[in-house]
């Protein structure tokens, strides 16, 4: 019964780790878009800016982007960016839903004008608020049905035991 | 690591140049200016001028551009409109092509087809020729000097050292709070505000701005008892030296010419002539080996200092 509900318990978990990593990345859009707009910071400074301020494993992947950045190796930050997010799926840190939007936001980064950039951003935010919406409530209905069967199964295991 | 001399010039290409960049292996130190134009060699000046076997084309050209601009390229609108960006190390990189219009009849290069990478060097000590003419002994104050040249003779890096001289002290001199007025960045080698080549230990530096914002700034907060400015040459520029001529700081700066009298003739300046803002003129010159020297004239065009060699001294 334990084994059952803890299986229930660890997909809950997997599926509010997908929800964690879209709001971080909400928040690090909202950080660039604001620095664009307010301060018209280069993007090597906005990472180094903003990197304290979020959860990992997104404080450090902005970190390595702007420290590589600031070495000048070469390579443009769309392929900085394309690494890192590779490195991060890899690592598990990132669920593949979350991964996928991570490199959209990659992609969208590079504009010439504050404006273009600005809106290219806001519209993989739009994009994430409504993505946050929905996982939310399936993630409570889930969750939900998820525990009831678990613990249902677990019992079912015990009486067929009995 | 050790970092190769030749790696300051790579950080300037993206990673697909650099292999041919690698292959010449410039002494970085030795290099003056790099020009890249849109379909024909690339030019490198250090001492002569070396033509390269690399052709950049139109893309190349602008992603050479976003690299330089840290793939943050509306980060330097502002820069872009004026025909320069500053890169790491007080490097000035004139940019230009065709040209679109932006806002309040300013123009903005829309396809950057012709990139003068000017790279900054200081020379420590060069202005140690000069500074017993433009010091006024007896109290205790630079006197104000305009420095005249070409461009690419040196005016700057002139400017640069005298300011540091001022501002540490040099021989009997003591040091003195120095307000730098640098819009470009050139002078003090400024990358985001912070000032990389040395400019003295008492020097304030504003760094972007026009030059009457930055002179009421230090004015009225600084405290300088000099304030040094870039390539003057507009009315606006004169009427920003008198007022700090008028607030009792000292100015000393710089203008493009060949002579005095290319100056005198220039109707935007002419006023600080007929004021005699300026005390002394130092005119810069280069002889056929490209060795650089300075003459010092009075306020009358009297010639104090023949042409002297400037050098930097051991």
């Amino acid at each position: 019964m334990t084994g059952a509900f803890g299986f229930g318990y660890a997909l809950c978990q997997e599926m509010n780790n997908v929800l964690f990593n879209f709001k971080e990345q909400k928040r690090m859009l909202l950080y660039i878009i604001n620095e664009i707009s307010f301060m018209h910071k280069p993007m090597e400074e906005i990472f180094y800016s903003f990197g304290g301020r979020l959860k990992e494993p997104y404080a450090s992947f902005a970190l390595r982007i702007a420290e590589q950045m600031a070495s000048r190796n070469g390579r443009t930050l769309c392929e900085i960016w394309h690494d890192e997010a590779r490195l991060l799926q890899k690592s598990k840190e990132c669920p593949k839903a979350a991964a996928a939007m991570l490199f959209r936001i990659g992609e969208s980064l590079g504009y010439d004008g504050d404006k273009m950039q600005i809106d290219a951003l806001r519209l993989i935010d739009a994009e994430l608020s409504e993505e946050i919406e929905n996982r939310t409530r399936e993630n409570e209905d889930k969750c939900k049905l998820v525990r009831t069967l678990s613990v249902l199964a677990g019992l079912f295991c015990v009486v067929l035991l009995i | 690591m050790a970092v190769l001399k030749s790696d300051k010039l790579l950080s300037f290409f993206p990673e697909n140049m650099r292999a041919e960049w690698e292959r010449y292996g410039f002494d970085f130190n030795e290099v003056r200016e790099v020009r890249l134009r849109v379909n024909q060699p690339v030019r490198v000046l250090c001492g002569k001028e070396i033509r390269l076997s690399m052709v950049y084309g139109e893309r190349d050209m602008e992603e050479i551009f976003r690299y330089l601009c840290h793939d943050s390229v509306y980060a330097y609108e502002e820069e872009r409109k004026q025909g320069y960006i500053m890169a790491d190390g007080g490097h000035r990189i004139g940019i230009t092509g065709e040209l679109a219009a932006a806002e309040n009849g300013r123009y903005i290069a829309k396809y950057i087809r012709y990139i003068n990478i000017r790279f900054a060097h200081e020379h420590k000590r060069i202005a140690e020729g000069i500074i017993d003419y433009i010091y006024d002994a007896e109290n205790g104050r630079p006197l104000n000097t305009l420095i005249i040249s070409p461009p690419g003779l040196g005016k700057t890096t002139l400017l640069r050292d005298t300011i540091r001289l001022l501002s540490n002290g040099y021989k009997g001199f003591g040091g003195c709070n120095v307000g730098v007025v640098d819009e470009r960045g050139e002078i003090a080698g400024a990358y985001r505000g912070s000032a990389l080549l040395d400019c003295g230990e008492r020097t304030d530096i504003i760094t972007g701005g026009d030059k009457r914002q930055g002179i009421s700034i230090l004015v009225r907060t600084f405290a300088p008892r000099v304030i040094a400015i870039d390539e003057i040459g507009g009315e606006p520029d004169a009427q920003a030296i008198f007022y700090a001529g008028v607030s009792g700081c000292g100015v000393i700066a710089t203008a493009h010419g060949g002579s005095l009298e290319d100056i005198r003739k220039k109707r935007e300046l002419g006023g600080l002539f007929e004021k005699d803002i300026f005390k002394r003129f130092i005119l810069l010159s280069a002889d056929n080996a490209l060795a650089r020297c300075a003459s010092i004239y009075d306020e009358r065009g009297n010639e104090l200092c023949g042409r002297k060699l400037l050098r930097e001294y051991a």
